[in-house]
């Protein structure tokens, strides 16, 4: 199988529970932004694209002078669409496997590294979990390194859940991604593929002031 | 599905605006940058601007012009997509045919272009100053997708009338008026072949 080597970061969101007037993929994070971060870890990768909406220019303008091979997909309509719709621009004309990554994700190296082996390894999509942290988290249901089921937080059993979906999964079936007037969130476009494989991800994602503050102390987990 | 690419032409297939390259012969050059810069950024409409440069530029004979043209350098990996696909690539460009006929025939590919008339290796007139909404009109008769790539404000009309949209910003960032129409925004040409190969 040869390796994957197309990535997309969903980055166009306006991250309003922040109340920061920055995008969420410019926050500084131990004198790095999570942009910066991110592209990092894709730096083989053939292929890299980054939604944008909010603040698109501001964002375009610091990553394409630190990395002028990374394709810009803009979704101006980002103030009243959700993260499907960035997730279909995204990966439009895309033909071969590729990794979607949150912009709001502080990531493990290690772990991501990783993750992209198994991917790698395996036929099916991946769907990358962590352990349950975050406040709005979607729960999953692993069962023998399987994902079953997506629980939301309204759920009976989502206090069961030990893990969330974290934003970050390998897509094999670009067919996966069409416009579906049920899809409103990305994890949804695995909903009738279930079970697949998933492997944990160390990483944060950060929603909250209380996240914010949270990454910047415990950094060092993250380089 | 037919698929026709048009690509602008300085800036975007060269790696520098050619009329610059045209006004350094007659000591002309950051005048004609400045001016060339500011039609690019939308401050001056193209077609006033285009006039004007073209009458500074009439002292330099049309042999002279084709053959600092024929020396621009160029963006090679574009410039191969063309040459592969040539059949489904047009340059469109605000420029002359009589300056730049020479390019698109080196890189063996058709164009639209403003046109002007020579006597005696003189240009004479700019009789037509393109409306590159226009070419693509055209186009569309013959294709069903058009893909447009461009960097500045006159690639708008372009921009309006094609249905894929990148904004290129090799050799300088695209004009933010022209990024508020595409699809895609590209800051090198190993990433705009990559994305016009997938298409």
């Amino acid at each position: 199988m040869s390796p994957i080597k197309n990535a997309v970061i969903l980055a166009a969101g306006i991250g309003s529970r922040l109340g920061l007037n920055t995008p969420k993929c410019m926050l500084d994070i131990g004198g790095v932004t999570l942009i910066d971060r991110q592209l990092s870890l894709l730096e083989s990768f053939e292929d890299v694209r980054v939604v944008v909406g909010f603040d698109e220019n501001k964002v375009m303008d610091h990553v394409s002078k630190r990395w002028p091979n990374v394709t810009f997909v803009r979704n101006p309509g980002f103030a009243n669409g959700s993260n499907f719709d960035s997730l279909f621009l995204g990966t439009r004309y895309l033909k071969e496997p590729v990794i979607i990554i949150d912009g709001d994700l502080l990531i493990n190296r290690l772990s991501f590294d990783e993750f992209l082996e198994y991917c790698n390894e395996v036929k099916d999509s991946v769907i990358g979990v962590t352990a349950r942290k975050s406040e709005d988290a979607v729960g999953v249901y692993i069962d023998n390194g399987f994902v079953h089921s997506f629980v939301s937080k309204n759920e009976n059993n989502y206090r069961n859940t030990q893990y969330e979906w974290t934003g970050i999964a390998c897509v094999k079936d670009l067919g996966a991604i069409t416009i579906n007037k049920k899809i409103k969130y990305v994890y949804q476009i695995f909903e009738r593929y279930l079970p697949l494989p998933t492997k944990v991800i160390q990483c944060h994602e950060i929603d909250t002031p209380f996240d914010l503050d949270r990454a910047r102390e415990n950094i060092k987990l993250y380089l | 599905m037919s698929i026709a690419y048009c690509f602008d032409l300085d800036g975007v297939i060269t790696k520098e605006e050619i009329l610059p390259l045209i006004a350094n012969d007659i000591n002309f050059y950051h005048e004609m940058e400045l001016l060339t810069d500011l039609t690019i950024r939308g401050e001056i409409p193209f077609e006033h601007s285009f006039q004007i440069r073209c009458e500074m530029l009439k002292r330099v004979s049309v042999s002279r012009v084709t053959s600092i043209v024929a020396d621009v350098p160029l963006h090679e990996l574009i410039a191969d997509f063309i040459r592969k696909n040539s059949e489904f690539c047009f340059i469109v460009t605000g420029n002359l045919d009589v300056w730049v006929h020479e390019i698109a025939e080196k890189i063996g590919v058709k164009y639209y272009s403003s046109r002007g008339t020579v006597v005696n290796d003189q240009l004479i007139s700019v009789d037509h100053v393109i409306n590159k909404g226009d070419a693509i009109k055209d186009l569309k008769e013959k294709f069903d997708t058009i893909v447009a790539v461009g960097d500045g404000m006159g690639d708008a009309n372009m921009f309006e009338e094609s249905d894929i949209c990148i904004a290129f910003g090799a050799v300088h960032p695209p004009v933010a008026s022209l990024i508020d129409l595409s699809d895609f925004v590209c800051y090198s040409e190993d990433s705009l072949c990559r994305l016009l190969k997938m298409l």
